[in-house]
């Protein structure tokens, strides 16, 4: 008895063990698909990529998603869908089968975001906004759609558009969103006072070029008694310059930084030394205090700037600003492409978004008239009335025609993307920060180019001097 | 038969202790080890995250240890910030904390409290305080200097390369010894208040008691705080980030001035993507970690073996 009950409590005791144990390997077994599940998934997925890609072809010719099938596209992109619903409404009143989504990525972090999904083989948007600083290093990877593929013809988009959205392979991989033209925008009064003017076909006239420019900017400092600058800071001066020089910074693996940033260079301690440019940084609490302020006469001005820039920070005021082609000539600021990773899951509702939004007369309106927002297409420009809108913030100018037919036109070519823009972006904003920092502007040019082909150098080590 | 049946639960038994702890093995496994041992594995290729892996052997430590001036440039930056802030901050916890617990014994715990708080304020308000008052044109401490008549021209801190060390210099001993001081009075109270009353019956004076007995047996204490204070300095990443990312400077500072080790594998691999050769400069930080806090151990354990 004593026995079978000893039995008993054994008999027990192992069932109760046995069943912690399954349990316990149904845990592990468990985790252990959980841990793994990233990448079985990668796998299964790229394996068959393909496969759907042949099945996505056969399906093609019977009907095509988005157009013909209810599809949802995801965008990734740095403006709150809120400011876009306007624009993608228009879209579907003309493609009413495509849903859009935005997947919020702040800019700065989008690279990022990228190419860790890249890497990680984790779902890739059908649509990526990348912004210009970035964007030479992720479209050299193999990795986004050649447009022309899909019948985009570079002949019908702006020129100077095309080496900042072509990778080195020569694809087009992306549509610019709102081509980013920049002139010089001024502040009327101070244009009056120290110009006697502040007409800018007048203005162009007493500026044509950077020499009458550092001239004036003397005349200014005297009457003055050095408390107006022509320019905020050595950068705001430096983006003027960069931009009227196509000449690459990297040729066939070589540093050609001498070669473009000398007589840029120059000109920045040129002004330094004749003391014309203020010691601001741009992005920073004092730059944005600087616009209501009447310290500072001239700001380079692209196409968002009046928008997100010149506007927010000098709220009160109407009719003080005006806007002018810079000494020099017209140039390009910023700029964001749209592009279709390879691994997008709705490659072709994807492209019928882009060009919708940024290849049709429709989208361009629509853009135009929500956001303010321009577009790729040369035949928006011939039209006189297309882009047309006195703004009284600009003293009834008609800031939307100067852009489109007063720069635009007037646009120098532009340097290519390259992949090691960051880096050499990044050295470049050191030495700017030098040349800022220096009292007199007694600094030697060449030891500052040579500093910045250092540091470009350290880091990537596969170039040569 | 009932033997055999015993012996079999009793192997059965050997086996649960195995399998409860498999959970945290296999989570250690995945999500630890393997990820220590495949980053050690990249640092030794050529890798972008995109293209085939490409195995180049130890090129990218040659590299980083021979040619990579950014490389030592951080670790020199680090080194400077960290020779300088460290003992003061090491001197000015251990007197407030000696302070502290002599003379102010019942208001104490304001004190503390208030030099305390810096340290656990979000280092983005520290980088935007920090901002504000350093400012070329507008800061705070060139006002106040330039009204005392001490200054003809405003002082660039933020902008040249030494200015900028020391404002990160300041503010790392302005966060941290508040916790310094913490940590020390912890110390303290460890210390028996008999000895400190036999030698004043021996007549000694507060400045003997410190030297003779607050210091020798608050030992284990320093030693702790050195040591960890030297491996959380190399791996200084948040003060120079923050209060250059929003004043229009560089990354890293003027002259890359305070592009600390961390800053500059943050750089490599999550900002340009060089996966691999930023494993390499992770695996390079672990080793001169590694060498310094032993060096620092011997140094300051020398006393005891003897």
């Amino acid at each position: 008895m004593k026995n079978n009950g000893g039995r008993f409590i054994m008999k027990k005791h192992i069932f109760f063990s046995k069943i912690i144990t399954c349990m316990l390997i149904a845990l592990m077994i468990l985790s252990l698909i959980a841990g793994c599940g990233k990448s079985s998934s990668t796998v299964s997925q790229n394996k068959p990529a393909a496969e759907t890609d042949k099945s996505a072809e056969k399906e093609q010719k019977k009907e095509t998603p988005g157009i013909d099938t209810p599809v949802t596209i995801n965008v990734w992109t740095w403006e709150p869908k809120e400011n876009q619903q306007k624009i993608i409404d228009d879209f579907n009143k003309e493609y009413p089968n495509i849903t859009v989504e935005f997947n919020n990525v702040n800019s700065a972090d989008m690279a990022k975001k990228l190419q860790t999904a890249i890497a990680a083989g984790s779902d890739l948007p059908d649509v990526a906004w990348m912004e210009i600083s970035y964007r030479g290093k992720l479209i050299s990877l193999d990795c986004w759609e050649d447009l022309t593929k899909y019948g985009v013809d570079k002949e019908n988009i702006l020129d100077f558009l095309i080496p900042l959205s072509t990778n080195e392979r020569g694809e087009l991989v992306g549509i610019e969103v709102s081509p980013a033209f920049a002139g010089l925008a001024y502040k009327r009064d101070l244009a009056k006072e120290y110009f006697g003017t502040d007409d800018p076909h007048e203005l162009q006239k007493i500026l044509p070029d950077w020499d009458a420019f550092i001239e004036k900017g003397k005349e200014v400092k005297q009457k003055s008694g050095g408390k107006v600058f022509m320019l905020t800071g050595v950068d705001d001066a430096f983006l003027l310059l960069k931009g009227q020089d196509a000449t690459p910074f990297v040729i066939d693996n070589k540093l050609n930084l001498k070669t473009v940033l000398t007589p840029m260079f120059n000109r920045l301690v040129e002004m330094t030394k004749a003391g014309i440019v203020d010691k601001l940084q741009r992005d920073t609490p004092n730059w944005n205090a600087s616009f209501a302020e009447s310290k500072h006469i001239f700001y380079s001005c692209a196409t968002w700037s009046p928008t997100y820039v010149i506007k927010p920070n000098d709220k009160n005021s109407t009719g003080r600003w005006g806007l002018m082609t810079p000494p020099g000539g017209a140039i390009a600021i910023g700029g964001t492409i749209v592009g279709i990773p390879k691994k997008a899951k709705n490659k072709e509702a994807a492209f019928e978004y882009i060009k919708w939004n940024y290849l049709s007369l429709n989208g361009a309106k629509s853009n135009r008239d929500h956001l303010e927002y321009f577009n790729t297409m040369k035949s928006t420009y011939e039209d006189e009335n297309f882009y047309s809108k006195p703004d009284e913030f600009f003293g009834g100018q008609d800031v939307f025609k100067t852009f489109a037919k007063e720069i635009a036109p007037n646009m120098a070519p532009s340097r290519p993307v390259n992949k090691y823009d960051q880096e050499i972006n990044s050295a470049i904003s050191i030495a700017i920060t030098t040349i800022n920092s220096s009292k007199d502007g007694n600094i030697s040019v060449d030891d500052i180019i040579k500093k910045v082909e250092d540091d470009v150098l350290a880091k990537v080590p596969e170039l040569e001097r | 038969m009932e033997e055999k049946m015993v012996l079999s639960s009793k192997n059965k038994k050997n086996l649960n202790p195995y399998l409860f702890l498999a959970p945290f093995f296999i989570i250690y496994f995945l999500f630890n080890l393997f990820p220590v041992l495949f980053s050690f594995f990249i640092s030794l290729t050529r890798w972008d995250g995109v293209n085939e892996i490409q195995f180049i052997g130890l090129e990218n430590y040659i590299r980083l240890f021979g040619k990579d001036t950014t490389f030592l440039k951080s670790l020199f930056n680090v080194f400077i910030l960290m020779a300088i802030a460290i003992p003061l901050q090491l001197i000015t916890g251990l007197l407030l904390a000696v302070i502290l617990k002599d003379f102010f014994s019942r208001t104490r715990g304001v004190f503390q409290l208030t030099n305390f708080l810096p340290y656990i304020t979000t280092p983005v308000a520290i980088g935007i305080l920090f901002q504000i008052l350093f400012d070329w044109q507008y800061g705070t401490v060139n006002l106040i200097l330039g009204q005392l008549g001490l200054l003809k021209e405003p002082i660039n801190w933020l902008g040249e390369a030494w200015n900028a060390r020391i404002v990160i210099i300041i503010m790392l001993w302005w966060k941290y010894f508040g916790y310094f001081m913490v940590m020390i009075l912890a110390g303290l109270s460890t210390i028996s208040e008999s000895l400190y009353e036999a030698a004043k019956i021996d007549g000694a004076m507060w400045r003997d008691m410190f030297f003779r007995i607050t210091i020798p047996l608050l030992r284990p204490i320093l030693t702790f705080i050195i040591t960890m204070s030297i491996i959380g300095g190399f791996q200084m990443f948040d003060e120079p980030m923050v209060l250059f990312q929003g004043a229009g400077m560089p990354f890293g500072g003027p002259d890359a001035a305070v592009l600390t080790v961390v800053m500059n594998f943050y750089d490599t691999a999550f900002q340009r993507f060089d996966l691999a050769y930023g494993a390499a400069i992770a695996y390079g930080l672990f080793v001169i970690i590694f060498v310094f806090s032993t060096i620092t151990l011997k140094i300051m354990n020398r006393g005891n073996e003897t």
